[in-house]
């Protein structure tokens, strides 16, 4: 489930702009698509969107607010880009969500930041285990095997009985 | 029993009004006062919200149009159904009073149905080093101009709530006339 891309968009001062892609592979027609697409009319933070671009494209993205020290907040959205449709968008959606909250926690959602780190974000795709480095002294560690924790034989046979029952 | 809801409901008057100007003007702020009584801090408007007032006799259908370049092209679709505009400019923002000046002609020249009220918000007062109302008066010329609507302009805080109040009893109060 590894994206083509990935892409940081932001609201600029003529409207939505692309910030960095991913590895920088998608045509500028299909990033002109995306940056309109990524942030529906109506965005805010927290929305989740999922739409298909060409023929063969898809994407994911995860809309947030980023902080301002001066001026109000603004708004932006994270990216992930197939060549199919047959990802999760759940995982995505998953993933997103928890970076975005981690950087929030560690007040690190800035656009400069976002952009470095967006190759790691690309990388982490399908790890378990996502370390990102978003300063010299503060490294977020996300680990997925918590929130998917397997089930073990006896639970699962349990689970089965009692579908069947009910 | 229908009969009467009918009745009743008929006597409800409902307009339609647009709040425009520049991004960062102030508008969605204004909106949020208006709706909850409270400053709230904002983000961008991607394109428009839509939110609705209640006043005995008189409902308000909100439309908060973002100011940004790229949403500029949907605002006259919604103007053109509007009954009422309402134009916010960022005191504190001297260098794009002219942009704001551009736009505001452009709607009330192209966009908007004729003798509708409109009313000008000179928002950010509660910040120093802004544009006073006579100057803006003078810069926008709109009493030089002869305007074929009725129009009044008032300082606001959407931070404070200053002014918000006096500025919507006048635009209800001719909203109803109307």
């Amino acid at each position: 489930m590894k994206p083509t891309s990935m892409c940081l968009v932001q609201m600029g001062n003529k409207g939505l702009e692309l910030v960095k892609s991913y590895p920088d592979v998608l045509p500028q027609t299909i990033i002109d698509e995306i940056v309109v697409k990524s942030m529906p009319l109506g965005a805010k933070d927290g929305d989740f969107t999922s739409n298909v671009i060409s023929e063969d494209n898809a994407f994911s993205s995860y809309v947030f607010s980023i902080p301002s020290t001066f001026g109000r907040d603004n708004i932006g959205s994270l990216v992930a880009v197939f060549d199919n449709t047959n990802y999760s968008a759940n995982d995505v959606r998953k993933l997103f969500s928890i970076i975005i909250s981690e950087l929030r926690n560690n007040n690190a959602v800035d656009i400069t930041i976002l952009a470095e780190i967006l190759p790691t974000i690309f990388k982490s795709f399908g790890n378990k285990n996502v370390k990102i480095k978003i300063s010299s002294v503060v490294t977020v560690e996300i680990d997925f095997t918590d929130e998917e924790k397997p089930m073990d034989t006896k639970e699962k046979i349990a689970k089965s009985l009692s579908d069947d029952m009910w | 029993m229908s009969f009467l809801k009918t009745l009743f409901r008929s006597r409800t008057k409902q307009v339609n009004m647009t709040i425009c100007g520049l991004d960062k003007a102030g508008k969605t702020t204004i909106l949020n006062y208006l709706v909850r009584g409270e400053y709230y801090e904002t983000l961008p408007t991607m394109g428009v919200n839509r939110d609705t007032i209640d006043f005995p006799k008189l409902k308000i259908n909100i439309f908060d149009l973002g100011g940004q370049e790229d949403f500029r092209g949907l605002w006259n679709q919604i103007n053109e159904k509007s009954d009422a505009l309402v134009f916010v400019v960022d005191s504190s923002d001297q260098f794009r009073l002219q942009e704001s000046k551009e736009i505001f002609y452009n709607i009330v020249n192209t966009q908007i149905n004729e003798g509708i009220p409109v009313l000008i918000l000179l928002n950010k007062v509660d910040i120093d080093n802004r544009v006073s109302r006579a100057e803006f008066l003078e810069e926008f010329e709109l009493l030089q101009n002869e305007l074929p609507f009725s129009w009044a302009c008032y300082e606001t805080s959407a931070k404070t709530g200053s002014g918000i109040f006096d500025s919507f009893s006048w635009f209800i109060q001719t909203l109803k006339e109307v």
